[in-house]
């Protein structure tokens, strides 16, 4: 097994991990190497929990989170409450995801939902139609304020100036959003490569969407190198399409916090009386 | 519960369940306004649908979207719409629908009523016997069905393209089922594209080998009846919420001229609708709806849950002061026909050898039923046996023993398995490992390559190339080779995992290998350390650094079980079959490196000393041999390559633990087994030949009588045929039960695991499957065969068909196999 892997593997968090210098050097060596072998034009990342890292927390609890926070939005610019609460919205952006992403008609072999339909929807099932911008933009900025640049990017683009770094994401954001999120992060506002699955052109998880960025790009595939860090989409995928690849998993102990905090949430909305495995399904 | 009335069945029972259905319901259709989508509301459900959606969003303060209309669809109509287009599909629809109806049934379900009357007269000459070969045949009658068929294909065309517009996706929203209208609206229309929203999904419709697109089961989609997923009990009695949504309108099966400008308002179908006592249940329902669609949604989510539980409760095990609400209305026929009949029926009996078994199988709610005809201390026992028809056993498919109770799951390891390849020098077929490796659907492993003196660039090359998970990957280099079994320690020895198994370099799997093998020995670790599947033997070469196969061959097939004794003969399964705990492995010492070949029959073999090994009698495994025209190269097999070694470590093998048996009690028993282990294996040569002899004959028997001519025959014992009729009416009875969905599935299951080895023969298991009778199989089994004169049988039985008339006996055929057979009465036959 590659050195890089293991000390990955077996690091504590996907985020004290990045934080030390040297096991980004252990990470980027191997890549730079590459990269420079192969003479690669485009160095493509795979953006959430690759460039953007995530808190140690599942993705029901950030959607928990989101919906309080929705709340006391609207509670702030209002001099009463909302006539829904944190639960209701969160409920209702479960159901309202899993009908965008069933609903979502097949483009390039691939469905998936998007940001706006899942919004709207929401609001639909909140009986406040009128919420929808407050509702984008109260997610975004919760994204932006809990993701944090990965290090390794910054270290990468610096040792590979002449590599043009892209973003490539199976995602229900839209690449604008997505790239307005890079920006913030980046702190620079120059613009961005990015390709979301839900612009309807395939997705790394079909491998289509690695076609679309060669043939926008112009670049052939032995000159693209993929980072990220799910096995099928960011590793089996890109190099069944003929890019080379890096597998940069998540830690088994980060992997393990995300699943207890998801089961935290489940027995939550179990004492709430609500069958938690129906909703909780993410896999549309 | 006990309700007072329908109207509060509908209010507290239905009311919860049907709030979170159009929540639900509304989240999809939101999904289709901003797309290039119309909306179709299938006639007739979709008119109640429609109705109560409106009615929510009204309370709501929402308006109903604009790209919402109704289809006038009805199953018939659509078979008609399809009959220019798809002809094939319309009339293997009709004959699904009809089945072995007379023809002039089929012309009387298709015309109208008015059309019908005309023609009948005529029909009395008709000689034609299937619909197909009537319409084919050109006459005038024919001629007058088939333009009528054309006719309605062409309005429906028109009609629909009016209606969708220029939108190119059409999503349809019914009651649901299995989507037979989509499917047909499918192989019709092709140019759209077609997708269903339903209350609920029940399988798959499939039509002449045509599957049915996307369908969208909002409240449940499973062809099964789960306890833990209570939404599934509509299974039980999905005709409840097919009464809840079917208005009192007609069913639309004919279209006019004029009817391509729509339907009208909904009110007004509404308000002239005929309806029955039960309606009552509909308005209770919008009552309910909009007294509660303001709720919040926690709360809207929370009742329908609490109110789904009880629901199905309801469902599964009615008392009977439920089932006058909870049965439904009654049920139409339709495809042409006119009448109802019951959900329900009254406990007595209709006819003579009627039981209350018989009328549970024939119930269309048959716990219902079952909470009729049984007193309190017996009800919920029979509803037992009833539901575990719509079951199915699912995961413990391999289940062996019931020596593994639930909650212990515990216990178990973490299901991690170590594949060893052991490896020199065969780069080509070491990368045809690892791709075998990386299309395992089961992922909880770790590959372990063990380069036994081979050349390591090579090996970390093809490891670097694969898309296993480069952190799953270990690689053992033995400077110099070590030998096959010692090589399997090395690699076995380098990483821990719950199970092992050996894929040597030139093996491959099926994807589904290690899923099966793993649940197995989850399933059954009580009972087993080791588990085979069966092995299908594949012949190839290696031409010019390329593999060329030429065949595959189940190999030993015969393996049911694995046994000792057996196994002290020889070795009857190959490694890459045989996946075991490691802790065996570490208590029999590993593998014996003192042995250059057959060390994997020397581990089995002690092995099966400490443990038990299962079968998966699937043939996931696959075992390559060189075996054509191969000159000694690094690419011989070395069960092949060492062809004379094997014979003589046969014999150093079996000696090994003949000597071990004197003085050790452990290995007393061996050397009596072995004894009896070849002279089982002579037995199995000689039967094999039997076999063979017998397979023979028979062929030349059947080659014989197929030149017995007419005459001849006339001769022959009329008993014999007799017998040999029946033989083939029961299994005529058997294949179709065994085709039929639940409920009678655990019923089959049982009997189709006696016929695999529970000790009867296949004769005795269709003879139990037919003598069951209504327990046993469902109705709908007894489908006539084409050899019986059904018409001619009713003829000289009058009362089987005034039975049949009563609708208590459900077919001449049905009658005959229960009855009739048995009072002695005539089998009439027909050319088939």
């Amino acid at each position: 097994m590659d050195e890089y892997l293991c000390e990955l593997k077996e690091a504590d968090g996907i985020r004290s991990f990045y934080e030390d210098a040297r096991n980004v050097d252990t990470i980027a060596e191997p890549i730079i190497d590459t990269a420079r072998r192969a003479k690669a034009e485009i160095l493509s990342f795979d953006v959430f929990d690759t460039v953007l890292l995530r808190e140690p927390k599942s993705e029901a609890r950030r959607l928990f989170e989101m919906s309080e926070r929705l709340v006391e939005r609207c509670t702030a610019g209002s001099d009463a409450p909302p006539d829904f609460t944190a639960e209701d919205a969160f409920l209702a952006r479960l159901v309202a995801a899993k009908a965008a992403y069933s609903m979502a008609p097949e483009r390039n072999g691939n469905r998936e939902g998007n940001f706006l339909a899942i919004a709207t929807t929401v609001c639909q099932l909140l009986d406040r139609p009128d919420l929808v911008e407050p509702y984008l933009a109260n997610e975004l900025e919760y994204e932006a304020g809990s993701l944090e640049l990965n290090p390794l990017f910054k270290n990468l683009v610096s040792e590979l100036p002449d590599v043009q770094p892209v973003f490539v994401s199976d995602m229900y954001l839209e690449s604008f959003r997505i790239e307005k999120l890079l920006k913030s992060k980046l702190a620079d506002d120059s613009s961005k490569r990015v390709f979301s699955s839900v612009d309807g052109n395939g997705s790394k998880r079909s491998k289509g969407l690695f076609g679309y960025v060669e043939e926008t790009l112009s670049v052939k595939d032995k000159r693209i190198i993929h980072l990220g860090d799910s096995l099928h989409s960011d590793y089996r995928m890109p190099k069944r399409h003929g890019w080379a690849a890096f597998y940069l998993p998540l830690p088994d102990a980060e992997k393990s916090k995300r699943r207890n905090c998801h089961e935290q949430v489940k027995s939550e909305l179990e004492q709430a009386n609500i069958p938690a495995a129906e909703y909780l399904n993410f896999n549309f | 519960m006990v309700w007072e009335s329908h109207y509060q069945f509908g209010r507290d029972a239905l009311g919860p369940v049907m709030e979170g259905y159009f929540h639900r319901l509304h989240a999809y259709l939101c999904q289709c306004e901003r797309q290039e989508s119309v909306v179709l509301f299938a006639l007739r459900a979709g008119v109640r649908i429609y109705d109560l959606y409106e009615a929510w969003l009204e309370a709501k303060g929402l308006e109903i979207q604009p790209n919402i209309r109704f289809i006038k669809a009805s199953r018939m109509m659509l078979i008609k719409a399809v009959y220019e287009s798809r002809r094939d599909i319309a009339m293997a629809a009709l004959e699904k629908e009809l089945g072995h109806g007379s023809l002039a049934q089929y012309i009387s379900a298709v015309l109208p009523k008015r059309l019908y009357d005309e023609i009948r007269p005529e029909l009395v000459n008709e000689q034609r016997e299937t619909f197909q070969e009537f319409l084919d045949e050109g006459n005038h009658i024919s001629e007058k069905v088939s333009g009528y068929l054309q006719q309605q294909a062409e309005r429906f065309r028109r009609y629909l393209y009016d209606l969708v517009g220029d939108a190119e996706r059409v999503i349809l929203v019914d009651s649901g089922w299995k989507g037979t209208s989509q499917l047909l609206l499918e192989a019709g229309f092709p140019d759209l594209d077609w997708e269903g929203i339903y209350f609920g999904c029940i399988g798959r419709a499939e039509i002449d080998g045509h599957g049915v697109g996307r369908m969208h089961g909002l409240v449940l989609d499973s062809e099964e009846y789960q306890p833990c997923n209570p939404e599934t009990a509509f299974v039980v009695h999905r005709h409840l919420i097919e009464s809840f949504f079917e208005p009192g309108i007609e069913s639309v099966e004919h279209l006019e001229p004029d009817d391509a400008q729509g339907v009208g308002s909904v009110r007004q179908m509404l308000n002239s609708e005929t309806r029955v006592a039960w309606d009552e249940t509909y308005d209770g329902v919008a009552a309910y709806l909009v007294a509660h669609a303001a709720d919040p949604f926690a709360q809207i989510t929370r009742d329908y849950h609490i109110a789904v539980d009880r629901l199905a409760q309801t469902l599964c095990y009615p008392s009977p002061d439920v089932i006058p609400y909870a049965a439904g209305k009654e049920r139409s026929y339709d495809m042409g026909m006119e009448g109802q009949v019951g959900v329900v029926m009254p406990p007595q009996n209709r006819f003579r050898g009627d039981t209350a078994e018989h009328r549970i199988d024939q119930a269309i709610w048959q716990t219902g039923q079952a909470a009729l005809e049984y007193s309190v201390d017996e009800r919920e026992f029979i509803q037992r046996n009833v539901l575990s028809g719509y079951t199915t056993i699912g995961a413990t498919e391999y289940f062996v023993a019931s020596t593994d109770g639930p909650g212990e799951q515990g216990m178990l390891g973490d299901g991690c398995v170590a594949i060893i390849t052991r490896t020199k020098d065969r780069p080509l077929l070491l990368k045809r490992a690892a791709e075998s490796v990386e299309r395992q659907t089961y992922e909880n492993y770790f590959w372990v390559v063990v380069n036994d003196g081979g050349n390591l660039r090579e090996v970390l090359t093809i490891a670097r190339d694969t898309v296993i998970d480069p952190s799953k990957i270990f690689i053992c280099s033995n400077e110099h080779s070590l030998g096959m079994e010692a090589a399997s320690n090395v690699g076995v020895n380098a990483f821990d995992s719950e199970y092992v198994v050996i894929h040597d370099d030139d093996d491959s799997w099926h994807p589904d290998f290690l899923q099966n093998t793993v649940r197995f020995l989850n399933n059954n670790h009580k009972v087993y350390d080791g588990v085979i599947t069966k092995s299908l033997y594949v012949s190839e070469e290696v031409v010019d650094n390329t593999v060329v196969e030429h065949g595959r061959t189940p190999y030993n097939d015969w393996v049911q079980n694995v046994e000792i004794a057996e196994m002290l003969t020889t070795n009857f399964f190959p490694p890459i079959a045989f996946v075991f705990r490691r802790s065996i492995w570490e208590r029999i010492s590993g593998f014996d490196e003192e042995l250059p070949v057959l060390g994997d029959w020397d581990f089995n073999i002690r092995f099966l000393l400490e443990s038990d090994i299962g079968v998966v009698p699937k043939a996931l495994a696959y075992y390559h041999h060189r075996d054509q025209n191969q000159t000694a190269t690094t690419y011989l097999n070395s069960v092949l390559g060492g062809v004379d070694r094997h014979a003589a470590y046969s014999s150093i093998v079996r000696n090994k633990y003949i000597r071990k048996s004197v003085g050790n009690s452990d290995y007393a028993g061996l050397a009596a087994l072995m004894g009896s282990g070849l002279l089982q294996r002579d037995t199995r040569h000689r039967i094999a030949s039997t076999t063979h002899w017998m397979q023979k004959s028979l062929s030349h028997l059947e080659d014989v009588a197929r030149q017995v001519d007419a005459d001849t025959q006339s001769k022959v014992d009329t008993e014999t045929l007799a017998k040999l009729q029946d033989e083939l009416d029961q299994r005529w009875v058997a294949l179709h039960a065994a085709i039929q969905p639940p409920p009678s599935n655990q019923r089959r299951r049982h009997l189709l695991r006696r016929s695999h080895g529970g000790g009867a023969t296949v004769a005795e298991t269709i003879k139990e499957m037919v003598d069951m009778g209504s327990s046993g199989i469902r109705a709908q089994s007894f489908e006539t065969p084409p050899d019986f004169d059904a018409h001619e049988y009713l003829r000289i039985n009058h009362d089987v068909a005034e039975g049949v008339e009563r609708g208590e006996i459900p077919s001449a055929f049905y009658h005959y196999i229960k009855y009739g057979r048995k009072e002695g009465r005539r089998r009439p036959s027909r050319d088939p």
